[in-house]
């Protein structure tokens, strides 16, 4: 062995001993991903392919499924009304509860604000029906207190008004799940609250001297300021509602009725699959719900160049 | 190259831990049902049973589930029960996942399509082995648990649709009790006067023109099923004639509101003759005793009658019908002891003096005959209707088609439409005919 072959050798053993040293640095970090990227591939993405594949097959869950190729889609939008009435009940929850979740937790957020005692106490007690709201026990409490004879109809004979039976009525029912979810702007009105904290307190009080009044000053100050966090609320909320299904579902008792006035979509995405065995159209559902919110956030997020702001303009 | 293999053999290796994680919990049964199979009885056999009913049917099954693993040592039985509502969605995700529990409580309506699509054990050849004891069994209610004539299902209990009443009412308002002779416009009559004598809030008759199990009766009275093969049968003058029915009951409060009736669930504590807001409620046989226990006023007194004839009725539309069955996993591993225990809970003297007429009158004639005389009288109220409709009533049709539960849906919802008043009554019976009829034909 020549002394060149020999230093040869030498580097080729360094460099493989550094590679090895650098890969072993990230396979500590994959090994530790691995819990996640298995649940991943397992969970997320399988699933979603498969579901992928079945959204073009009649599939009764009980016998394998066949191919029925763009069927299930050109059903959905070509003949079934309920179809059509879960996106409208969709809709109408969507438009209704966001706009005025938002406003209500930003109104709470900025009472929050005010630097009052106990503040710790009010941030909690806000936030816990948003740690609550998502579970069955509290649609159940929330269907009995809004019943024919519940709570509130009870408080309103007590005044003398009859009220109407507020989740039996096709009517109201889908607005007394709209409350549900109003209900819940803790997670959005938290968020709120730290939005407002980052405004510096100068700005308000230089447009004060000026003569600013408090409207104005929301209008002009506060409002621009926070557009980046309404922005990100906005999202997030718009994402989470598109999606609803546990109140509707317990509040309906599974059948999205009465007349079917509180048929979500992903209620009836649900029925479709589990109730009456048509797994394909189910599946064909959900993926038309992902281009939903799809296209809502993307108009979202294009329209957010004219109405948020970011203090160094957007650069960063 | 090398670095990338390692990590690709690292991420392998990982996977295989995760795997073996995950099948942990499932390698024992079935190495337990090696040991079963080879007819070791000291190896425990494990097998999961799902039933849907009341407070009252879980303790009394429970107590069933005890006492055969009292006399078979070597099997237990893991019971996975919940109430009528989601049932059959969990039970369908489980099938899907090849995951059902072994035994499994059946429903008449589901039968064909569990059965036709492979989810059910063919019990016949235990029935003809005798493992599974079917000759003291009434032959009709065979008939109804045979798909294709292979046996998927045993009768549980024997029921019959009537209308549940609150004879208390009835005696306290000097109304005459319904006879087994009354008419739909006798009930309607009926339900009307107890609506004008006990005032507003009270109601004759909770609303049942959304179930669609009860319009069946109606329509067999006019001397045909409900569906023939995979169609619909009923006419829009008859659906027209069933809910202009129930529309002038619910203006003169013989019928609950559309607001009542919408807030009223299949749990029957939620019923209005529960809640001591109406005289009647159309039901199943087998609910008598529960009624009676939910009942706010629990002093007052249920009784059970016949559903109300038809006008000129072509033939009588009650029939008897088996409440419940008891059916077997396809992909068992322990389908001997699937059969064994179905056999048990409905041959077994002391297994069916446990659950008595929960779920039904008890499929085995010797063993009704002998338990006749020992039963309380609430139950033996039940015993004698059952009496009554199987001498006055014809044979029950055949089970529903497949897509059945959307029609089933759709029924309830054309029935809220036209009580909330959203559309003419015309209008919501055409629609739901031209939907019914377009699901039924997809789905065969």
């Amino acid at each position: 062995m020549s002394t060149t072959q020999v230093s040869q050798a030498r580097t080729e053993r360094v460099t493989a001993r550094r590679v090895k040293r650098r890969y072993a640095h990230n396979g500590a970090a994959l090994l530790f991903l691995t819990p996640w990227l298995v649940g991943l591939l397992f969970l997320t993405l399988g699933p979603m392919l498969v579901s992928f594949y079945i959204s073009f097959t009649d599939y009764s869950i009980l016998a394998a499924p066949s191919w029925v190729g763009l069927d299930n889609y050109t059903t959905m939008f070509t003949s079934d009304k309920l179809f059509i009435q879960s996106l409208k009940v969709t809709f109408t929850y969507v438009a209704v509860s966001v706009p005025v979740k938002l406003i209500f937790a930003l109104l709470v957020a900025m009472l929050l604000n005010k630097g009052i005692r106990g503040l710790g106490i009010y941030r909690t007690v806000y936030y816990i029906p948003t740690l609550l709201g998502g579970s069955v026990a509290i649609a159940m409490l929330w269907r009995k207190m809004l019943g024919g004879d519940g709570l509130l109809n009870g408080v309103l004979a007590m005044v003398g008004i009859k009220a109407p039976d507020w989740v039996a009525n096709p009517k109201y029912a889908l607005y007394s799940i709209v409350l549900l979810s109003v209900w819940q702007f803790g997670s959005s009105m938290i968020i709120f609250l730290a939005g407002l904290k980052q405004i510096p307190p100068e700005y308000d009080e230089a447009s004060a001297v000026d003569g600013a009044g408090p409207v104005r000053r929301f209008f002009y100050i506060t409002l621009p300021i926070l557009s980046p966090v309404i922005f990100f609320n906005l999202v997030m909320q718009l994402i989470t509602s598109f999606q609803s299904f546990t109140q509707a579902f317990v509040i309906s008792n599974g059948s999205g009725g009465p007349v079917n006035s509180t048929l979500m979509y992903s209620l009836y995405l649900y029925k479709k699959g589990f109730s009456f065995f048509q797994m394909g159209y189910a599946s064909a559902m959900a993926w038309v719900l992902v281009i939903l919110i799809g296209v809502f956030t993307l108009l979202v997020f294009r329209s957010s160049k004219l109405w948020v702001h970011y203090e160094d303009g957007g650069k960063s | 190259m090398l670095n990338t293999k390692k990590w690709v053999t690292l991420f392998c290796l990982s996977l295989l831990m995760f795997a073996t994680a995950c099948s942990g919990g499932s390698s024992s049964p079935s190495a337990s049902s090696n040991e079963g199979e080879e007819g070791n009885t000291s190896g425990k056999i494990e097998l999961r049973m799902t039933w849907w009913g009341s407070q009252t049917r879980h303790d009394l099954t429970t107590k069933v589930i005890k006492l055969f693993e009292e006399k078979h040592p070597g099997i237990t039985i893991k019971p996975e029960y919940s109430g009528w509502d989601g049932y059959f969605d969990k039970l369908t995700t489980q099938v899907a996942g090849s995951n059902a529990p072994d035994i499994i409580q059946m429903d008449y309506a589901f039968l064909t399509d569990f059965a036709r699509r492979g989810a059910l054990l063919d019990l016949t050849p235990y029935a003809e082995s005798k493992e599974l004891r079917t000759e003291d069994h009434d032959k009709s209610m065979l008939k109804a648990g045979s798909i294709d004539d292979k046996l998927y299902a045993i009768t549980l209990g024997v029921n019959a649709p009537g209308v549940i009443y609150d004879a208390t009412v009835f005696q306290e308002l000097g109304i005459e009790e319904p006879q087994e002779s009354w008419t739909w416009k006798d009930f309607s009559d009926v339900a009307a006067k107890i609506a004008a004598e006990k005032g507003d809030g009270f109601y004759g008759s909770a609303d049942v023109s959304g179930t669609t199990n009860m319009f069946e009766v109606f329509i067999r009275q006019t001397g045909k099923g409900l569906f023939d093969g995979g169609t619909l049968t009923a006419t829009s003058e008859e659906l027209q004639q069933w809910f202009d029915m129930w529309g002038a009951l619910r203006e003169n409060g013989g019928a609950t509101s559309a607001e009542v009736t919408a807030s009223t669930t299949n749990a029957l504590e939620t019923r209005p003759i529960s809640l001591g807001t109406a005289a009647m409620d159309f039901a199943w046989s087998n609910q008598l005793l529960t009624f009676q226990q939910v009942n706010k006023n629990q002093d007052h007194k249920l009784a059970i009658q016949v559903l109300p004839h038809g006008v000129g009725e072509k033939q009588i539309g009650e029939y008897l019908k088996a409440g419940q069955f008891l059916s077997g996993y396809a992909k068992t591993k322990h389908p001997k002891e699937v059969a064994m225990f179905i056999d048990f809970m409905v041959n077994d003297p002391e297994a069916t003096a446990i659950l008595g007429s929960e779920r039904g009158v008890p499929v085995n004639a010797s063993i009704r005959e002998k338990m006749q005389p020992t039963l309380p009288e609430a139950e033996q109220a039940i015993f004698q209707f059952i009496d009554v409709v199987s001498k006055n009533s014809s044979e029950i049709d055949p089970p529903y088609p497949q897509g059945f539960s959307e029609v089933d849906t759709s029924f309830k919802s054309a029935s809220e439409q036209i009580a909330f008043g959203q559309g003419s009554t015309p209008d919501v019976i055409a629609q739901f005919i031209e939907g019914a009829k377009a699901t039924l034909a997809s789905s065969q």
